[in-house]
C-alpha cells in the first residue's frame, strides 16, 4: 500500500479504478463547460439528484444490480427531469431556478424513499446501492468499469463530432437558429451528453456532488484560458487529475467517500485557480492595481518636477523631499520609494543639495504635464465641462493615454497652445 | 404518540422554511437556499466535534455561521473573481458540503453522524432523542424544542419585517430609494434561512429542508395572487406533507424525510396538472 | 446652451459615474429648476438612466456630488420620490395594484409599524387619481402594460413627494395612458412639484416638457425647452459619437485601471 504501487497501477483493482475515476471525472468536466457557457450549470444539479430514483426503479425492477439496467433507469430519470424543469417553466409563472431546486428535491425525495423501501426489503443483492450517494470508487469493478468506460468515450467522441455545432448554441442560441442549425435537436444533443456524463460519473462521486464535476473544473479552466477547445482540454485535464487523487485517497483509507474527496480537490484547484489565473485572477488583477498605483505616482514626481522647473525656468534644479511635499503632499514613505525608484531607472539623480532631473526623466514629466493638459482641454472644448472641473480626470486619463492616443488628441485639438487654465502646453522639440 | 410528534416536527419544520421560502422563490434564490442548506454542513460537524454532544445552542451558531459565509463566499467569487452566478453557487456548495462529509469520516466515532442522516436525517429518532434536564425531568423530544424556537424566530422575523422583506423582494430599486437598506435584509434573510436550515438538519437532513424551502411555496404560488395568502396556503400544505408523508413512509416501510417530499411533490403535481387544464379551457372559451 | 438656475431643486457638482471602471457619465455639472416638468433626453447608452439613479443614490460616484433641495439626499428622502423602468420588477409578483401603491407608504411608516387606514386611503385616492380605482384589488399580472405604468405613478403619488424622478414612464404605454399621464405631470407642476423624466422620444419632447437636458455621456445641453431643443444641439447629441472619448474609456475598462486616483487613498 504505497504510492509506488499505486502508481504503477501493478494492481489490476487500482488500475481499474484509477483510469475508471479518471475518465470519468474527464469526460463529465468536458460536457460541463458547455453547460457552464450557456449560464446553465445548476442543471447538472438536478440531473445528478434525477438519476437516483432511476437507479433504485431499475433494481426494483430487475432485482440485481446489472450496470446496464441501472444505467437506462438512471437515464431514463435524469432525462425526464431536465424535460420536467422545461415544461414548468414554460407552462407557469415558476421560474426556471425555481422549478430546477424543485425537481431537484422532489425526484432525490422519491430516490431516498425507495432506497430505503429497498433496504428494508431484505434483497441481499441490494448492498452497495447506497454508494450511489456518496460515490466509492473501489466499487467499481470489471463490469461496471468496461460499461461506464465506454459511455465516457461515446460522449468523447460525441463532443469532438459534433464540436462546433455545441459551441454556437452555447454561445450564441439565437445565431445558431438564424443560420438554420437545428436548435432544438442540438440542445436535445446537449441535455442527453449531460445526462449520460451524470450517469456515469454517480457511482464515483455519487448523486449528491455530482454537479460539482460538471461545473467547477469547466469554472476553473474558464480563468485560464478564453479558448473554448483549450478550456475543455484544461477541464478534462483538471477532471482527471482530481480523479486520480480522489482515487489515491480512497485507496489509502478505504473508509473514506471518494466522491467528497474528488470534489475537495478539484474545490481547490478551483479557488487557486480564481486567485492566481493570469489575466483573470484575483491576486493577479490586485497586483496590476498596485502597479498602475507605483505607475502613477512616480509619473507624478516627474510631472511635479517639470511643474517646479517652469516656475523658475530651470528644469535641472534639484529639489528636496521638503519642497516636493510643500507642493503636492505625497505620503512620506511611498514618496521616497518612488524617488529611489525613479533614480535606479534613470530618470531622476540624487544630489547633494537634493534630487534633479535626468534628461529621460525631464521628457517623460514633459509627455506628462502635456497630456495633462491636452486632456484638460479636451473636456472643456468638446464634453462642455467647466474649466475648474476638469483637472480631478485629467490626473487619472494622462496616465493611460497611449502613444497613438497622444497623436490623435494633438491632431484633433490642433497643437493648441495653452490649456484652459492658460497655462503652456509643452511639445517635444 | 410517536406519530404525534413525528409529525409535529414535520410541521415545525415545514412553517419557517416555507414562509422563508417564499421570499426565496420570489426573489429567484431557490438555489441559493439550497446552496445554503448543503453548505452549513461542516458548520455542523464542527460544533458536532467541538462541544462533543449535539448541544444545540453551539450547533445553531457554528452551522448558522457558516450559512452566512457561504452567501459572502458566493458573493465574493461572482464580484470579485467575476464568476457568472450560476457557477459560484455550484462551486461554493458542493465544496462545502464535501468538507462536511469529508470531516463526518475523519471524525467517525467521535461525532454522532453519518452521512446517511446527513441526507435524509432521522426524524423517527424524535420522540425517543428526549430532552433531560439536569434533575432528571423527561422535557419531551429535543427537537420539538429547537424547532419550536427556530419557528418562533423566524415568525416574528417575518412579522416585524414584512414591509421591508415585501418591497426588496418586489422592487430593491424603489426599496433603495426610500431609504431602506436592501443588503441588510438580504443578509437578514439568508441568516434566516441558515439559522432554520441548521435547525432542521438533524432531523429531516438536507433534502427535506430543501424541499420544504422550495415546493410548498411553489405550489401556493401558483394557487393564489396574493403574497399572504401564499404564505398561509404554504403553511396548510406544510401540515398535508407532514401529516400524509408520515403516513406514507409507514405505509411503505421506508424514510419519512424521502416520503414526504414526495407528498410535497405529489400536491405540486396536482395543483400544477389543475392549473394546465385550466388554462386549457380558458383558451377554448 | 447648458442654464444654470437660481436655487436649484436639484444640482449636481462635477459628477462622473463609472461601469467597469469606464466612465459613462462624464463631469456633469447640471442644476435644474422647480415647479416644472424636465426631460432628459439622449439616445440608447447615453447614460440617462444612470443619470436618475446616481441623482437617487442608487450608484456610487466616481467623483463629484449631487444636492437636492440644497441638502444630502438622506436628509430630505422621503421629499424624493423614484419610478423605476416598468420592465425592472417581476409583474407575477403577488401583489394587487393596492398593495403596490401602499409600498409608496412604507418609507413614511419605518420599522415595526404597518400600513394603517389612513395609508389605504391615500392609496386609493392616488388610485383615483390615475383612474384606477376600479383595479385596486386586481393582480398586477393582469393589468396591461399601460394599468402597470398608472400604478407605478400611483405608487409615486402616495409618497406625497416634492420631486418625482421617473424612467421611461412612457414606454409601453398605449395613447390614453400617455395623456393620462402628462396631465398629471401638469397638474403635478401647478402645484409647485418638479418631474423629471427620461425621455426618448423627440416628437413629443417639446410639447411635454418645460424644461430639457441633452445628454450623451456627457451634458450637451440644459434650459428652457424652445431654446434647447434646436437642430444643432439635437445633431450634437444624436449624431457625432466621441470616438476618442470612447478609446479612452474602453482602455480604462480593458486595463481595470481605476477612474479615480484619489480612490486609494
Amino acid at each position: 500500500m504505497n504510492i509506488v504501487d499505486f502508481i504503477s497501477l501493478s494492481d489490476p483493482n487500482v488500475r481499474f479504478v484509477v483510469i475508471g475515476s479518471m475518465l470519468l471525472a474527464a469526460s463529465s468536466a468536458i460536457v460541463g463547460c458547455f453547460t457552464l457557457l450557456k449560464k446553465k450549470a445548476l442543471v447538472g444539479d438536478a440531473v445528478a439528484h434525477s438519476v437516483l430514483p432511476g437507479v433504485c426503479l431499475a433494481f426494483l425492477l430487475s432485482g440485481v444490480k446489472n450496470p446496464v439496467f441501472l444505467i437506462i433507469g438512471a437515464f431514463i430519470t435524469g432525462w425526464l427531469s431536465l424535460v420536467l424543469i422545461d415544461f414548468i417553466t414554460a407552462r407557469s409563472k415558476i421560474k426556471e431556478d425555481t422549478a430546477i431546486g424543485l425537481i431537484l428535491s422532489v425526484f432525490f425525495g422519491i430516490g431516498i424513499l425507495m432506497l430505503t423501501v429497498i433496504q428494508k426489503s431484505g434483497n441481499a443483492a441490494q448492498s452497495g446501492l447506497d454508494h450511489f450517494l456518496f460515490g466509492q470508487a473501489a466499487s467499481l469493478v470489471g463490469m461496471d468499469l468496461i460499461v461506464f468506460s465506454a459511455i465516457s468515450l461515446i460522449l468523447i467522441i460525441a463532443v469532438v463530432i459534433c464540436y462546433k455545432e455545441l459551441a454556437i448554441i452555447a454561445f450564441d442560441e439565437g445565431f445558431a437558429q438564424s443560420i438554420g442549425f437545428p436548435v432544438r435537436a442540438l440542445e436535445l444533443l446537449l441535455t442527453t451528453l449531460t445526462v449520460l456524463a451524470v450517469v456515469t460519473g454517480i457511482q464515483a462521486i455519487g448523486v449528491v456532488l455530482m454537479a460539482a464535476m460538471l461545473i467547477t473544473p469547466a469554472a476553473a479552466a474558464r480563468f485560464w484560458t478564453s479558448n473554448l477547445k483549450v478550456m475543455i482540454l484544461l477541464a478534462a485535464a483538471l477532471g482527471a487529475l482530481s480523479g486520480l487523487i480522489g482515487a489515491y485517497i480512497s485507496y489509502l483509507a478505504p473508509a473514506m467517500p471518494t466522491g467528497p474527496w474528488i470534489v475537495m480537490v478539484i474545490s481547490l484547484i478551483a479557488i487557486l485557480s480564481f486567485f492566481l489565473a493570469p489575466q483573470k485572477g484575483i491576486l493577479v488583477r490586485w497586483f496590476k492595481q498596485k502597479n498602475f498605483q507605483t505607475q502613477m505616482l512616480e509619473e507624478n514626481i516627474l510631472k511635479l518636477f517639470y511643474q517646479l522647473g517652469e516656475i523658475n525656468g530651470n528644469f535641472y534644479t534639484p529639489r528636496t523631499v521638503e519642497q516636493i511635499m510643500e507642493r503636492r503632499p505625497f505620503q512620506d514613505f511611498r514618496l521616497r520609494k518612488g524617488l529611489i525608484k525613479l533614480k535606479r531607472q534613470g530618470y531622476l539623480e540624487s544630489t547633494s543639495q537634493g534630487w534633479a532631473y535626468t534628461q529621460a526623466g525631464k521628457t517623460k514629466g514633459q509627455r506628462i504635464t502635456k497630456l495633462h493638459r491636452l486632456w484638460e482641454l479636451y473636456l472643456t472644448e468638446y464634453l462642455r465641462i467647466a474649466p475648474d472641473h476638469v483637472h480631478e480626470d485629467a490626473e487619472t486619463i494622462e496616465h493611460i493615454i497611449t502613444p497613438e492616443l497622444e497623436k490623435r488628441l494633438e491632431e484633433k485639438l490642433e497643437y493648441p497652445r495653452l490649456d484652459p487654465h492658460q497655462s503652456e502646453i509643452p511639445y517635444h522639440k | 404518540m410517536d406519530a404525534f410528534w413525528i409529525i409535529l416536527a414535520g410541521l415545525l419544520v415545514a412553517i419557517p422554511c416555507g414562509l422563508l421560502g417564499c421570499y426565496l422563490i420570489l426573489r429567484n434564490m431557490a438555489m441559493v437556499g439550497d446552496a445554503i442548506s448543503h453548505a452549513v454542513l461542516p458548520g455542523i460537524v464542527i460544533a458536532f466535534f467541538v462541544s462533543g454532544s449535539r448541544e444545540p445552542v453551539s450547533m445553531l451558531l457554528g452551522a448558522g455561521i457558516l450559512g452566512i459565509i457561504t452567501t459572502f463566499i458566493i458573493e465574493f467569487f461572482h464580484a470579485k473573481a467575476r464568476l457568472q452566478t450560476d457557477a459560484a453557487i455550484g462551486v461554493t456548495f458542493t465544496w462545502l458540503f464535501a468538507l462536511g462529509v469529508i470531516l463526518i469520516s475523519v471524525f467517525a466515532g467521535k461525532v454522532d453522524l453519518d452521512q446517511d442522516c446527513v441526507l435524509y436525517g432521522e426524524i423517527a429518532y424524535v420522540p425517543i432523542d428526549l430532552w433531560i434536564t439536569s434533575s432528571g425531568k423527561i422535557m419531551g423530544p429535543r427537537v420539538i424544542y429547537i424547532m419550536g424556537v427556530v419557528f418562533l424566530v423566524v415568525l416574528s422575523f417575518i412579522l416585524v419585517g414584512y414591509k421591508e422583506l415585501f418591497l426588496t423582494t418586489f422592487d430593491p430599486a424603489f426599496a433603495a430609494a426610500s431609504g431602506i437598506y436592501i443588503s441588510v435584509w438580504h443578509y437578514l434573510l439568508m441568516g434566516a434561512v441558515s439559522f432554520t436550515t441548521v435547525g432542521a438538519f438533524e432531523s429531516v437532513g438536507a433534502i427535506l429542508v430543501v424541499a420544504f424551502l422550495i415546493v410548498p411555496p411553489a405550489t401556493a404560488y401558483l394557487l393564489t395572487d396574493n403574497f399572504k395568502k401564499m404564505m398561509i396556503i404554504t403553511a396548510i400544505l406544510g401540515f398535508m406533507v407532514s401529516f400524509g408523508g408520515y403516513y406514507l413512509a409507514v405505509w411503505l416501510d421506508g424514510s419519512i424525510a424521502g416520503a414526504m417530499t414526495v407528498v410535497a411533490g405529489l400536491l405540486f403535481g396536482i395543483v400544477f396538472v389543475r392549473q394546465l387544464a385550466g388554462r386549457r379551457m380558458s383558451y377554448g372559451l | 446652451m447648458i442654464h444654470q438656475v437660481q436655487n436649484p431643486i436639484v444640482e449636481l457638482h462635477d459628477l462622473t459615474v463609472s461601469y467597469l471602471q469606464k466612465p459613462v457619465l462624464w463631469g456633469i455639472d447640471l442644476t435644474l429648476p422647480a415647479a416644472s416638468i424636465i426631460g432628459i433626453i439622449g439616445p440608447n447608452g447615453a447614460g440617462k438612466s444612470t443619470l436618475l439613479k446616481a441623482m437617487m443614490g442608487l450608484i456610487e460616484l466616481s467623483s463629484g456630488y449631487v444636492k437636492i433641495f440644497d441638502q444630502d439626499l438622506d436628509k430630505v428622502r422621503s421629499r424624493v420620490s423614484y419610478v423605476p423602468q416598468k420592465e425592472s420588477v417581476d409583474w407575477d409578483f403577488p401583489a394587487s395594484a393596492l398593495d403596490v401603491v401602499l409600498m409608496g407608504r412604507y418609507g413614511k411608516l419605518g420599522l415595526f409599524n404597518r400600513p394603517r387606514k389612513a395609508d389605504k386611503e391615500v392609496a386609493m385616492e392616488c388610485l383615483r387619481q390615475v383612474d384606477m380605482v376600479d383595479f385596486a384589488k386586481r393582480q398586477i399580472s393582469q393589468l396591461s402594460g399601460g394599468q402597470q405604468q398608472r400604478v407605478f405613478l400611483a405608487r409615486a403619488l402616495a409618497q406625497e413627494a416634492d420631486l418625482y424622478f421617473m424612467d421611461e414612464p412612457f414606454a409601453g404605454v398605449d395613447a390614453a395612458t400617455e395623456k393620462a399621464i402628462i396631465n398629471l405631470m401638469k397638474t403635478m407642476s401647478n402645484q409647485g412639484k418638479t418631474v423629471v423624466v427620461v425621455h426618448h422620444d423627440l416628437q413629443s419632447a417639446q410639447e411635454y416638457f418645460d424644461w430639457a437636458v441633452l445628454l450623451n455621456l456627457r451634458l450637451i445641453a440644459s434650459g428652457p425647452v424652445d431654446q434647447v431643443m434646436t437642430t444643432k444641439l439635437l445633431q450634437e447629441t444624436y449624431g457625432g459619437k466621441l470616438t476618442l472619448l470612447a478609446e479612452v474609456g474602453e482602455l480604462l475598462t480593458k486595463k481595470e485601471f481605476p477612474s479615480r486616483e484619489k480612490q486609494w487613498e
